[in-house]
């Protein structure tokens, strides 16, 4: 049973079967669905690679499955959440920006393993060591509040990061990440100010500001990719933390600014 | 998952935490509701994984629109909330694909495997259960022990490596590599014959 020559696609089911949701990013998953969409061939190859994991799992919804599809619906949500074409009137309101790409795990996790590669050791790490790893906090020696921002190429790879109080440069066509630091469950808010007085609105896609949990660096579910020319300049992004009652627990500033391609 | 009354306003306000775990505790159980539907003969074409996935999809993309959030009052089981809009989209896309949408209720369906290739199904996946019961014979004990953890108990690759007396990277690579080889007996087998396994392209995710 033939009938299919693409040797990507046969690849990528392979890779998803042996390496599981690590064999694929969101954009492989989403360039194989949309190949078994239109090959029969192949989709009854990923049938049965289904039919072995659901066997071996005893699921319905293999893990890797799970994740991935977790991945596109995030993806897709962010699509649909994304913001209409930019007008020429000025418009006072602020901007959403809810990441029409959003690719939130796969840069995601690519910030996250970054993240994650410095942050893990710092949590045994004596106190004297706190400046190089205490960063994430903007005022170190009051407490671990703070966001840091990475620069994510279309790849998915990190190619600039910037500590709270930093400046992060990032080109065209890339993505901006951001994640959080919080000691204890806080409501977060990120928003900004373009070069031409725009406000513009990071984080949360909905309201003014969303509940996050406790937790070091905690990469958000999405990211905002440079595109449609809000990073033309430096824009100085702050990160507000409240409680409960929306006093301010701490702030972090971390500034955006162009970079060449 | 309990669905208190922060739980519920933060799934009404999008908070992405919330939202993941409604995703995590509910896709499963989801997935088991209709292709439990589909053995019983509504909906047949759920019995193919792609279609299953995109049902899931589009379901809980749905589910998770502002409004939809904003009519779920969280007394009524989530899971059932989650039933009635994959039955809504079941028969939209039965409507589109100009099939005939069997619009009875999941719950009335009778019993009918044996039609529409039901039997070939489960002959198919008796054989899948036979391979994979031999394949599992011709391991050694700390390979099964790995193989059943992870495959079978759903166990995080750190506690297996905990229990295993392995680090994490071992049990990753070993996992692989038992993944791998269970790729090639099953082609040697005669099943999956059609997946390349030699080679990357641009699926593979890059080393970081």
């Amino acid at each position: 049973m033939s009938g299919c020559d693409d040797r990507r696609a046969k690849q990528a089911m392979a890779a998803l079967f042996e390496k599981g949701s690590e064999g694929l990013d969101t954009a492989g998953f989403e360039q194989l669905r949309a190949h078994l969409a239109a090959c029969p061939s192949c989709q009854d190859t990923y049938d049965r690679l289904s039919r072995v994991e659901s066997a071996l799992e005893q699921r319905a919804l293999p893990r890797s499955r799970s994740a991935l599809l977790e991945q596109a619906l995030w993806v897709r949500m962010g699509k649909a959440a994304s913001p209409a074409p930019r007008t020429v009137v000025a418009e006072p309101a602020r901007r959403w920006f809810t990441s029409p790409f959003l690719v939130p795990l796969s840069l995601g996790a690519a910030a996250a393993m970054v993240a994650l590669m410095v942050v893990v050791p710092s949590l045994q790490r004596p106190e004297e060591t706190a400046p190089e790893w205490q960063a994430r906090s903007a005022a170190p020696g009051v407490g671990a509040w703070g966001v840091r921002a990475f620069c994510i190429a279309p790849a998915g790879a990190v190619v600039a990061e910037a500590r709270p109080g930093g400046t992060l440069a990032c080109a065209e066509g890339h993505a901006v990440q951001f994640s959080y630091t919080a000691p204890e469950r806080a409501r977060l808010s990120l928003d900004g100010t373009s070069v031409t007085g725009e406000a513009l609105h990071f984080f949360p896609r909905e309201g003014s500001a969303s509940d996050v949990a406790a937790g070091v660096d905690v990469t958000l579910p999405f990211s905002t990719p440079v595109q449609g020319g809000w990073l033309t300049g430096p824009v100085l992004v702050r990160a507000n933390f409240t409680d409960a009652q929306g006093r301010t627990v701490a702030d972090t500033l971390v500034t955006l600014t162009p970079a060449a391609p | 998952m309990e669905w208190d009354d922060d739980t519920l306003r933060r799934f009404r306000e999008g908070s992405p935490e919330v939202l993941a775990d409604v995703y995590r505790a509910h896709a499963e159980p989801l997935a088991r509701l209709l292709k439990a539907a589909a053995w019983r003969g509504a909906f047949t074409r759920l019995r193919n994984a792609m279609e299953l996935e995109n049902t899931l999809l589009e379901t809980f993309a749905r589910a998770f629109e502002p409004r939809t959030r904003a009519a779920y009052n969280g007394t009524r089981p989530y899971a059932h909330f989650l039933m009635g809009i994959a039955r809504n989209v079941l028969l939209e896309q039965s409507r589109e694909r100009e099939l005939v949408g069997r619009d009875v209720p999941f719950e009335g369906l009778t019993e009918a495997s044996g039609e529409d290739g039901g039997l070939a199904e489960v002959l198919e996946d008796r054989e899948v259960e036979g391979l994979l019961a031999v394949f599992k014979d011709g391991l050694s004990r700390e390979e099964h022990r790995l193989f059943e953890l992870r495959f079978g108990e759903g166990v995080a690759q750190e506690d297996a490596a905990t229990a295993l007396g392995l680090t994490r990277i071992q049990v990753r690579r070993r996992e692989f590599g038992l993944k791998s080889r269970l790729l090639g007996f099953l082609q040697s087998k005669g099943y999956l014959e059609d997946l390349e396994t030699q080679g990357w392209s641009f699926f593979r995710r890059g080393a970081r």
